[in-house]
Parts: C-alpha cells; sequence; structure tokens
C-alpha cells in the first residue's frame, strides 16, 4: 500500500515537472502561432539545438550554468535566421506552406545534427550542487528534477504575466489580432514578429538544455518533443498561452500515469485524450469558439 | 466506355487543366508505357532498379491517394501512413495465415485502407484545417503504437500478431492461384504498374465525376457547400475513405515486395514525407505527386551514400517551399507553356524573395 | 393566408452572455418579399443563420410549412426548400462563375450511387443548362467561363444570389444583397430581386429604406436582439417605436 502510494506520489511529481518543462517549448509554439499564424514543426529541432549545444558547452567548458545561458540564445540566433530568410516569403501564402517549410527545415536540422554529433545519445553533465536526492514523505526524488522544476515554473510565470501585463504582451496581442492597426501605430510587424519567434525559440533552447541533463539528447529528440507539444497546444486550443501550459500539465501527467499502468502504450493515452478533447471541443479547450 | 475517355478532353476547369488535356493523356500513356519497356532491360541489366521502380510505384499511389483528398478536397491529412501501413500489414497476416493469392490478399488491402480511413475520417472531419491534421496523425500514431507495443496480441491474449517493433518478416511471395509466378520480381513489377495505372486511370474518373466536383467545392468553400444542400461531412468522410483503399492498396503491394511489414510503415514521419513528395509534385495536379514521389525515392537513394542526405533533401525542399509553390509539376507546364518565359519567372521569384525578406 | 410559410415561436439564441436574439415571434407568409431591418447588432444575420441551420437556437422553435426545422443541419435545411445569400460574398473564387452555379444546380441530382462516382460531370447535362439559365437570369451568361474571383464587384454579387437562386428555393433569406452598390447596380439588383419573388418568397435583410419601402409587402423592425414592430410599410413608417430606434440609436 506505501509502495503503491509513494509511486503515485512520485509519478505526479515526475509529471509536473515535466509538465512545466514541455509548457516552455508548448509555448513557444503556441505563442508563434497566435501570432505569425505559423505552426512551425521546426520547433522541436530548436529543442533539439538547445540540447545539443548544451551537451558541447558544457563538456567544452565545463559548465552547465554556462550551456543554460548560451546555448538557448544561440538557438535564438538560428530560429531567426529561420524567420527572416525562410519565412518571412511567405507571410501571406497559405498558412500550409509554413508547415511544409519548416517541416523542410526540420529534416535538415535532423540530418545535421547526426552529421556534428553522430547517432548516438548523449548526456549534459549536471552540476554537482544539483547532485543528490532529497526525501519528500517516502519518495527519494532527485534534487535536479526540483530545480527543473522549480525554474521552469518560474520562466512560465514569468512569461504569462509578461503576456498578461506588459506593453509588449499588449503589443503582441494586438498584432496577432490585427497587424495592420499595429502597422498604423507606426510599429515594425515585421520586428515583432522576428521577435516572437526567436522568443519562442529561446524558450524551447532552454527546455532542451533542461531536460538534455535529465533524459538525454539524441537525434529523435526534435520529433519525438513537436509531437508532443502539438499534442499538447492542440488540447489546449492554438494560440492560447493558458491552455499550452494546462495542456503541459496534462500531458505530463497523463505521461507519467500511463508509465505506471502500461509503460509501452502510453502515447495512445495521450493520442487518444487530444482525439476526445477536440471531438468535444474541435477548438481544444481554451481555443477561440466561433462566435456570432 | 473506353479506358481513354477518363482522360476526358472536353475538361475545362482552370483547377484541373494540366494533365486532363489531350496532350496530358498522351504524356502518361507514353510514360507507362516507357516504364513497361523499362522493367525487362532493368531486370537484366541491374536487377536493384527494379527494386527502386517497384518502390517508386507504390510510393507514387501511395503520392496519388494523398493527393486525391488534399488537393481535391483540401483535406491534409497528416495520417496517410495507418492506411498505408494497415494495408500492409493486413496483406502481411493473411499471407503468414490465410493465403498469398494476389487476388485474395490485394483487395483485403484495399478493404483495410478503407475501413481505417472511414473510421479515422469519420472521426476526424469536423474538425477543420491543422485541427483535421492533427487529428488523422493523431489516429495514425495510435496505429503505431498499437503495431510497435503489438497490442493486439495482449488483447487477444496470443503470443504475437504485428510482431513487435520488428514486424513481420520473411513473408512468403505473392501468387495467382499458381498461375503467375508473383516471386519473380520482374512479374511482380508489371502487376505494380498495371495496378498503379489503374488506380490513376479510376481517381482521376472519380475526380472528373459529379461526386469529384463537390469534393472540389469543398476545398474551395465547404460553408457555402453545407448551405446549397451538400452534406460536407458525409462527402469528406467518403472521399477520405476512398483515398485510404487506394494507400491501402499502395501498402499491400509495398510489403510482400520488401517480405517485410514493419510499424515504421505507420509512423509519421512518412506521413510527412508523403506530404513533401506531394508539394515537391506539384499539389493537386494528381501526376505531379506521383512524380514528386519518383524523384523523393530517388534522391535518398542517391543520396544515401552521403551521411548528411537528409540535409540536402530538407534543402531542397525548403526552396522548392519558397520558390516554386507550384512544385515540379508548376515547373513542368511553366517549361511547356513558355519557355523562355520561365527564366524570368525565375528572376521574378528571386527578387519577389528579396523584397520580401529584407523589407 | 392560412398557415404561414416559415414561422418563428419565441425564439432566443445567446452566445455565452451574449442575447444575440431575443424572443422572436415571426411568421412569414407564402409569397412576396418581406424585409427585415433594423440597426447594425440588431439580430438579423443571426436570425438568418437560425433559420438556416447554422445555430440552434436556445429557446423556441422555427417552423417551416408546419414542420419544426430548429436543429436541422444546414444542408437538410437547404433539402426542405431554404436557401440564404450571404452579406460577405461566400462562393467558389477558383471555380468559373458557371460552375460556381452548377455546384448548385448539381446539388440535388447528386447522392452517393455508383454513377455518382464514375459517371462524368458534364453526364448531368441538365445542371448544366439550368445553371446557364441561371446565369441568364442574374446577367451574367456573358461572363460563364470567368473565374469567380475575376469578376467586377457588381457580378460577383449577383453570382452570390445566383448561386443560391440555383438550388430552386420556396424561400429565398437574401442578406443585403445591394450592399456596397452603386446605384444603377442597386436597381439591376432590385429588378432582379423582384423577378426572383415572382415565384419564390423572399426575405430580405435590407440597409437601405427606400429599397425596403418600395419592395416590401411587409416589414419587421428587429433592435437589440429584439422583434420591435412589424407591418405593412405605411405602418413601419409611421411607427414610434422604429423612429425612436432609427432616430435615437444612431
Amino acid at each position: 500500500m506505501l509502495a503503491e502510494f509513494s509511486s503515485v506520489l512520485r509519478a505526479t511529481m515526475l509529471g509536473i515537472q515535466l509538465g512545466m518543462t514541455l509548457a516552455l517549448v508548448a509555448a513557444g509554439l503556441t505563442l508563434i502561432f497566435g501570432m505569425l499564424d505559423v505552426i512551425n514543426f521546426a520547433h522541436g529541432s530548436l529543442y533539439m539545438i538547445g540540447g545539443y549545444l548544451g551537451v558541447t558547452i558544457a563538456s567544452q567548458f565545463g559548465s552547465f550554468w554556462l550551456a543554460l545561458l548560451i546555448a538557448p540564445l544561440a538557438v535564438g540566433v538560428v530560429a531567426a535566421a529561420i524567420e527572416v530568410f525562410g519565412l518571412r516569403a511567405l507571410y501571406g501564402r497559405n498558412p500550409l506552406y509554413h508547415i511544409l517549410l519548416t517541416f523542410g527545415i526540420a529534416i535538415m536540422v535532423q540530418g545535421l545534427v547526426v552529421e556534428i554529433w553522430g547517432g548516438q545519445s548523449l548526456r549534459i553533465e549536471a552540476p554537482e550542487m544539483l547532485s543528490g536526492t532529497v526525501s519528500i514523505g517516502p519518495v527519494q526524488y532527485p534534487v535536479y528534477w526540483l530545480f527543473v522544476l522549480a525554474i521552469s515554473t518560474v520562466l512560465i510565470a514569468a512569461v504569462w504575466l509578461m503576456i498578461d501585463r506588459s506593453d509588449l504582451g499588449i503589443l503582441m496581442r494586438a498584432s496577432a489580432h490585427d497587424t495592420e492597426m499595429v502597422d498604423a501605430l507606426g510599429i515594425d510587424v515585421s520586428k515583432v514578429f522576428t521577435g516572437v519567434f526567436v522568443f519562442g525559440a529561446i524558450l524551447a533552447g532552454i527546455a532542451g538544455v533542461l531536460l538534455g541533463a535529465s533524459r538525454s539528447v539524441s537525434p529523435g529528440m526534435g520529433f519525438g518533443v513537436i509531437i508532443e507539444a502539438f499534442v499538447i497546444v492542440v488540447i489546449g486550443g492554438l494560440g492560447s498561452f493558458k491552455g499550452a501550459v494546462y495542456g503541459a500539465l496534462l500531458v505530463g501527467l497523463v505521461t507519467a500515469y500511463g508509465a505506471l499502468i502500461a509503460p509501452s502504450v502510453t502515447d495512445i493515452f495521450l493520442f487518444a485524450m487530444m482525439a476526445v478533447v477536440l471531438m468535444v471541443r474541435p477548438n481544444g479547450l481554451f481555443g477561440a469558439t466561433e462566435a456570432a | 466506355m473506353g479506358l481513354l475517355d477518363a482522360f476526358d478532353p472536353r475538361e475545362a476547369s482552370p483547377t484541373t487543366d494540366g494533365i486532363l488535356t489531350n496532350r496530358g493523356r498522351f504524356g502518361v500513356l507514353a510514360l507507362i508505357a516507357a516504364l513497361a519497356v523499362l522493367g525487362p532491360i532493368a531486370a537484366s541489366v541491374r536487377p536493384f532498379w527494379l527494386y527502386l521502380l517497384v518502390q517508386i510505384l507504390a510510393f507514387a499511389l501511395l503520392a496519388l491517394s494523398l493527393d486525391f483528398v488534399f488537393g481535391y478536397a483540401g483535406l491534409l491529412s497528416f495520417g496517410h501512413a495507418a492506411m498505408f501501413g494497415a494495408g500492409g500489414y493486413a496483406v502481411a497476416l493473411l499471407v503468414t495465415h490465410v493465403t498469398p493469392n494476389a487476388l485474395v490478399v490485394l483487395p483485403a488491402a484495399v478493404l483495410t485502407g478503407v475501413v481505417v480511413a472511414a473510421f479515422i475520417g469519420w472521426f476526424s472531419v469536423r474538425a477543420r484545417g491543422i485541427y483535421f491534421a492533427m487529428l488523422t496523425l493523431a489516429f495514425a500514431q495510435i496505429f503505431y503504437v498499437a503495431a510497435f507495443a503489438d497490442l493486439p496480441a495482449s488483447l487477444l491474449g496470443v503470443e504475437t500478431v504485428t510482431g513487435g517493433d520488428n514486424g513481420l518478416v520473411g513473408l512468403a511471395a505473392l501468387e495467382a492461384f499458381g498461375v503467375v509466378d508473383l516471386s519473380s520480381r520482374l512479374n511482380y513489377y508489371f502487376l505494380t504498374l498495371a495496378l498503379v495505372a489503374l488506380s490513376l486511370l479510376a481517381i482521376v474518373r472519380i475526380a472528373n465525376s459529379p461526386f469529384g466536383r463537390v469534393l472540389q467545392g469543398v476545398r474551395e468553400n465547404e460553408d457555402r457547400m453545407a448551405f446549397i444542400g451538400y452534406d460536407v461531412e458525409r462527402y469528406k468522410v467518403i472521399g477520405f475513405a476512398i483515398s485510404g483503399g487506394f494507400a491501402g492498396l499502395a501498402g499491400g503491394l509495398y510489403v510482400p515486395f520488401q517480405s517485410l511489414a514493419q510499424p515504421q510503415l505507420l509512423h509519421w514521419t512518412l506521413s510527412g514525407e508523403l506530404v513533401v513528395m506531394l508539394l515537391l509534385g506539384g499539389l493537386g495536379t494528381l501526376w505531379g505527386p506521383m512524380l514528386g514521389a519518383g524523384v523523393v525515392i530517388l534522391l535518398e537513394e542517391q543520396l544515401s551514400g552521403f551521411t548528411a542526405w537528409e540535409v540536402i533533401l530538407g534543402a531542397v525542399f525548403v526552396v522548392v517551399v519558397v520558390f516554386a509553390p507550384q512544385g515540379l509539376a508548376g515547373v513542368l507546364v511553366s517549361l511547356r507553356d513558355d519557355p523562355k518565359d520561365t527564366l524570368g519567372k525565375v528572376r521574378d521569384a528571386l527578387a519577389n524573395y528579396r523584397e520580401k525578406v529584407l523589407k | 393566408m392560412s398557415e404561414p410559410l416559415l414561422r418563428t415561436d419565441s425564439v432566443t439564441k445567446r452566445f455565452g452572455k451574449l442575447t444575440a436574439v431575443s424572443d422572436v415571434s415571426l411568421s412569414i407568409p407564402e409569397g412576396g418579399i418581406s424585409s427585415i431591418i433594423g440597426p447594425n447588432g440588431a439580430g438579423k444575420t443571426t436570425l438568418f443563420n437560425l433559420f438556416t441551420g447554422k445555430h440552434a437556437p436556445t429557446e423556441g422553435s422555427i417552423e417551416f410549412r408546419g414542420d419544426p426545422i430548429d436543429g436541422l443541419e444546414p444542408h437538410e435545411v437547404v433539402a426542405r426548400g431554404i436557401v440564404r445569400s450571404f452579406q460577405i460574398t461566400n462562393f467558389f473564387a477558383e471555380l468559373s462563375a458557371l460552375e460556381n452555379v452548377r455546384l448548385a444546380t448539381q446539388a440535388d441530382r447528386t447522392g452517393f450511387a455508383p454513377d455518382d462516382f464514375l459517371a462524368h460531370h458534364a453526364s448531368l447535362s441538365e445542371a448544366t443548362d439550368e445553371a446557364e439559365a441561371v446565369l441568364e437570369r442574374i446577367g451574367l451568361l456573358d461572363v460563364a467561363d470567368r473565374t469567380a474571383a475575376n469578376l467586377a464587384y457588381g457580378e460577383r454579387r449577383h453570382l452570390e444570389i445566383g448561386i443560391a437562386l440555383a438550388t430552386d428555393p420556396d424561400l429565398l433569406l437574401m442578406d443585403e444583397p445591394t450592399a456596397g452598390m452603386g446605384p444603377e447596380q442597386t436597381d439591376a439588383t432590385v429588378s432582379l430581386i423582384e423577378n426572383i419573388a415572382e415565384d419564390a418568397t423572399v426575405v430580405l435583410i435590407e440597409h437601405d429604406m427606400e429599397i425596403v419601402m418600395n419592395v416590401s409587402e411587409r416589414i419587421a423592425v428587429m433592435n437589440s436582439g429584439e422583434l420591435i414592430a412589424r407591418g405593412t410599410p405605411e405602418e413601419i413608417s409611421r411607427n414610434e417605436a422604429v423612429q425612436r430606434a432609427y432616430l435615437g440609436g444612431e
């Protein structure tokens, strides 16, 4: 009985931690969609680049913290290049082309990663001070995972506040609804677009480094996480930040509990959940519902 | 009704112009004839080419099936691998447990594709656009996981059904009542070529039917279709199921030739690659995506020597999306209509790109 | 007149907290032109959406020829003989004018029999003939082969009506057919509406009061989701509540 309770508790904590980190990936995806109307298939690749750069920086300089700082910024630079040289040429066309373009980029990144880092899975060395475990009730829980949970939660809360309160957030929401109006205010919408794309990518890059030290870094991680992120934002409602956060927690918990019940078919729970949500609410939990 | 009537020269719709003209149907016939001649040559010079050709034909059929719903009805399916793989697994299971008779297993592959597509379609058509794409992807992944984890075996309480991540290997060759020996690669190639040609004919025919016109209307404006009296969801499900039948056939042709059915056939990355083939070839033209399938498979084959072949493939794809959204079909049509103007169009596209990027 | 063609009984439609249509009871007899007027946001288009199955009413019922139609799907409503045109042109942009109309004339000839999948679409020659007749009626036969997106504004508006007309409706609901038109085009459109009303019942949503007063036999006035008046043009022009809504409201 006690053993069961502790494994459920452990799964719950794991699920919340995984959910908050996935929220970092999904938040970028949903913000980019909300603003640019772009389904970014390369978002998982940006996350993966974050992980791999994290590996390299951490092993070169022996500092996890440096990796956590530099790798996401480098991901931002890659993202800027993708937005400026790729997506910008496609705005105004059928949004389908965005999917196809970013899918092409994802294939390229996949190939590049294998070319540079090889096919085997790597790991970022977590810092000494975050090693070891702590006891939470009956559960021995790794300190590093608590750290991941804390930092993800802080970041998500900060982004939430920013979108909700700051001028920048208001500007972002305004350009999502009416780019012409923002244009008329004398603000360069294309810079806002680039900014949001880069910002979303940096969040994904941070998640890549964080999870690179708890899961592992491998060439399949980009395509793996993008499916999880899609499930999250579709459940939450495309373009909704709140939806992405709740969706991520849901997916994190289902993944963690699913691993307790039937580890080999956890994904089926996720997809079935998404299918059910969409059948009941075709635009997701927090998606814009059709008004009059 | 002659075979050629399907490629109707009366065709005048701007969206279906191209292959369906007189010139186009002769082009297709010439290509089929050329492929028929190429088979025996390949068999005697380099048997490996036959292997490639069958692979190309199977994927051309799969691309054709997707273009029928995507290009015609505007339904972006990111789950066509489900029907492809289901058709393939159906054949593999029948060959292993029941019979290798092609006249039994291939119709079964079609039927499996129809049933799987009707199931996925029925649940998905209420959602639109990107949500539809994601739902089809989700359902297809359920099939993938089910095959990978061999869920049917756990449910039935037997040792193995799908063979898990190894798949079903060492399948016996197909035959047809002992009359035709389909273990001969050349014979199998001819069978595949004939079925792909017939499928193209059938799909062109359906595209030109009253039903096909309705699908076109649905793509253009599904709301309005409902307000002039069409049961749009029903049309979409049926269109999706028809497409699934052809996708199932493609899987059913692919698997026996490989002598292997593996979960990878059901994975979403295959669906994604398929969408790449469509766009590269030219969406909505039917022949373009078939061409795109051929080009992608040849590229993969040629580039597989390089470790970074995915980089090149992805780059080719990115360039096509940005500079030639009409795909290879668009480029070819433009070359045919006005070769000189094509160079001008390239210049325009570059100038347009520079303006948009640097604005 | 015995039984009304269309009757609503205390129909209410709410979207969340917003009540778009509130307790509307009205009946439309067969034949002629009726109009629904009212300021922007009065709930007129929502009422059309309720009639045509786009939305189901939150409360109340809608009957057509005595049968309830609320809760039916749009295509089922069309099968009963109720068709609408749209305020914002809503056609098949990439198809030719003829094909736009033909999709509508083809609708009740297409089902799921083998021939619907295997015959050539041109074999439905009656649908083509009818489509051409409709194009002639709306004055677009000359541009039958032109892509809808390339038509002039007035032509598009007529095509919009033509698509609805081509389904051969008993009741045609027209949402601001003259919106954005110059005087000449407006006259042509008004004659078209009168011509259509000779063999179908027409309900108009219209802002141009001159048109409304000239062509309508009956007028219903809405304001803030409620039906505030109904009657003949003379009665409506003398109605104080209407004058308040129009003069005071804007």
